[in-house]
């Protein structure tokens, strides 16, 4: 045990010191190490940031079941539902951070801010949610969750984290230039997919926790993997079908070689996750739960670099000028560097908390 | 306050691109980068083909998505309607390029003019360095560096920061035309102020029918094409069904 952790501890002070040394190089020599340029802009970093921002919303709306309205069984899961939630937002804050150009620039955020900017409000939202949700932390470690305050707290997050996928889904969705990302249907996807990855991600990381830590929580925790088990197949199927409306309606409101673009290898890998939560014997199995959230999280972080890349892929203007109707893209080594920093500071954060934050403690 | 437009004729456009050339110098900008470009197009089957020449750069819109978008005003409005940007209020998150529906927004995505930051001599012992050329005339990282520039921006913009026209703001604001217009050889664009009737701008939008790129959108942009060089004769015809 203890070796198995000593390993785990040094592959996360691998990925953490990947990334310090990724975050240097991009200081020294800029955003010229990734394979994006002034076609496709947003590259990988921003597909990890909007990853690990909305599931930070969905696990914040998750705690709030507990936290706000009293179901019991996420009651005792609340303070490593908001502690993920934490690590996950921040996560994305890593990743964001690294994408900037000018990240010395950016106390103009506050100093210059412009309010109309969706990237301002959303800017300002998760910032809001991250307060809030530290707060809840707060008062969950202190054993209070009734009061005025940590009610106060508990809103504040749940509108938060009902909102700030809202408002991430209009950066992209109402950009005149990108008509692939239609606009009005994109913060709804958004919402949607928030609330499914924050179930898949605490449904792998509940499962993962049982298997490693054995002891008194394994046992108690099985009521709350079986509610994660169906939470998570019912709203991956309306994913499902919000992913499949989403492209319905881009295609049929833009130019029509869009109607041929609708990704079904996508939905299908969406799919397979949802029909094994619709077998009893895979969806309360562990490892049933491990296969369907993992694969559910790594499609729907593809599905973000689908719909990122996919408002990109065709040159504007005279940025067009030689280069053909339609590019490509695949990450650098540095743009993967800064995917891993960000896991590695997740990890790091859940790890340390698990050690020393008493995450298994019930808020009165 | 004045409201600048420009016209560009496409009639006396010869396509030589010295409009490009000239912005490249006055503005110092680096390589990849084209605050003045085109959009050229080439439509029919031989031997009934023709190729389209467009001048574009930014198009200075009313109704400005990128900023519109950018958090931190970086990018702004001037009150005579020229776009403007701050590099040191820009964090580089380049919405205002993904904002952009004409492609005329630029980032740095390393330090700019690589070339003229290059130590090494050409040819060992026999040429300068560039480094060494630039300092021989004075220059700020390039040799053609022109100062002018800094009067109202970054004379040389740093990494991690986007860049644009700017309708040679800092001309403009000494009475000069913008140095596109100045170096234009058949005089294709037309720099002035919209609201002024009496205005030559004012005036060609008066006698000619316009258009601008991507109107439909409501940005309001304010470069407007006029006329179109085509020599091409036909016989009156009405076709067949």
């Amino acid at each position: 045990m203890r070796i198995r952790y000593t390993v785990w501890l040094s592959v996360l002070g691998a990925g953490l010191l990947a990334g310090l040394y990724t975050m240097v190089r991009l200081f020294l020599e800029g955003h010229i190490l990734f394979n994006a340029n002034d076609v496709i802009i947003w590259t990988l970093p921003i597909g990890s940031y909007v990853f690990f921002a909305l599931t930070s919303s969905g696990l914040g709306l998750l705690s709030s079941l507990g936290f706000l309205f009293g179901v019991q069984i996420y009651k005792r899961a609340g303070k490593r539902l908001v502690l993920l939630a934490i690590a996950a937002v921040l996560a994305a804050f890593v990743s964001v951070g690294l994408e900037l150009g000018s990240l010395n620039h950016i106390y103009y955020i506050f100093l210059s801010p412009n309010f109309g900017s969706p990237i301002q409000i959303m800017g300002s939202i998760y910032s809001i949610e991250l307060v809030c949700l530290l707060g809840k932390f707060w008062r969950l470690h202190v054993n209070d969750a009734q009061s005025g305050v940590s009610k106060l707290f508990g809103i504040g997050s749940f509108v938060c984290s009902i909102f700030a996928p809202l408002v991430l889904g209009s950066v992209f969705g109402i950009t005149e230039a990108r008509p692939t990302f239609f606009g009005s249907f994109l913060p709804v996807l958004c919402l949607v997919i928030a609330i499914v990855s924050g179930v898949a991600a605490f449904m792998v990381y509940t499962v993962i926790y049982s298997l490693v830590v054995k002891g008194p929580y394994h046992e108690a925790n099985d009521l709350l993997l079986e509610d994660l088990g169906v939470k998570h197949t019912f709203t991956l199927f309306i994913a499902l079908l919000f992913y499949l409306l989403w492209a319905i309606l881009r295609s049929a409101t833009s130019l029509p070689d869009f109607a041929t673009d609708v990704n079904f290898a996508l939905a299908l890998f969406l799919f397979i996750p949802f029909a094994m939560g619709l077998v009893p014997a895979i969806r309360s199995s562990h490892w049933g739960k491990l296969v369907a959230g993992g694969l559910t999280l790594i499609t729907i972080f593809k599905l973000h670099m689908e719909v990122l890349l996919g408002g990109q892929v065709r040159p504007v203007g005279p940025k067009a000028e030689g280069l053909p109707a339609v590019l490509s893209y695949s990450p650098s080594i540095w743009e993967y560097l800064v995917l891993v920093f960000s896991l590695a500071v997740l990890l790091s954060l859940a790890t340390f908390a698990e050690k020393y934050l008493r995450l298994d403690a019930e808020a009165a | 306050m004045p409201r600048y437009a420009m016209v560009i004729d496409l009639q006396r456009c010869v396509g030589c691109g010295a409009c490009s050339i000239a912005c490249r110098n006055e503005n110092n900008v680096p390589e990849g980068i084209y605050w003045s470009n085109k959009i050229t197009e080439t439509v029919g089957v031989f031997p009934n083909v023709r190729y389209h020449y467009i001048p574009t750069l930014c198009n200075h819109c009313q109704n400005a998505p990128c900023v519109r978008g950018c958090p931190t005003k970086a990018m702004h409005k001037l009150a005579n309607g020229i776009t403007m940007h701050d590099p040191d209020k820009c964090i580089g998150c380049k919405y205002c390029m993904f904002n952009c529906p004409y492609g005329v927004i630029y980032f740095n995505w390393g330090k700019p003019h690589q070339f003229w930051r290059n130590n090494e001599e050409l040819i060992k012992g026999c040429t300068a360095s560039p480094v060494e050329e630039t300092k021989a005339v004075d220059g700020r990282v390039i040799p053609y560096y022109n100062p002018a520039r800094a009067e109202t921006s970054d004379g040389i913009r740093s990494k991690g920061v986007v860049e644009k026209c700017t309708f040679c703001d800092h001309r403009v604001k000494k009475g000069e035309l913008p140095y596109c217009v100045e170096a234009c050889p058949a005089k294709a664009r037309i720099f002035g102020d919209i609201k002024d009737p009496n205005s030559a701008v004012s005036k060609l939008l008066g006698k000619h029918r316009p258009f601008r790129l991507r109107e439909g959108i409501g940005t309001e942009p304010h470069i407007f094409y006029i006329r179109n060089f085509n020599p091409a004769q036909y016989e009156a015809t009405k076709g067949a069904a």
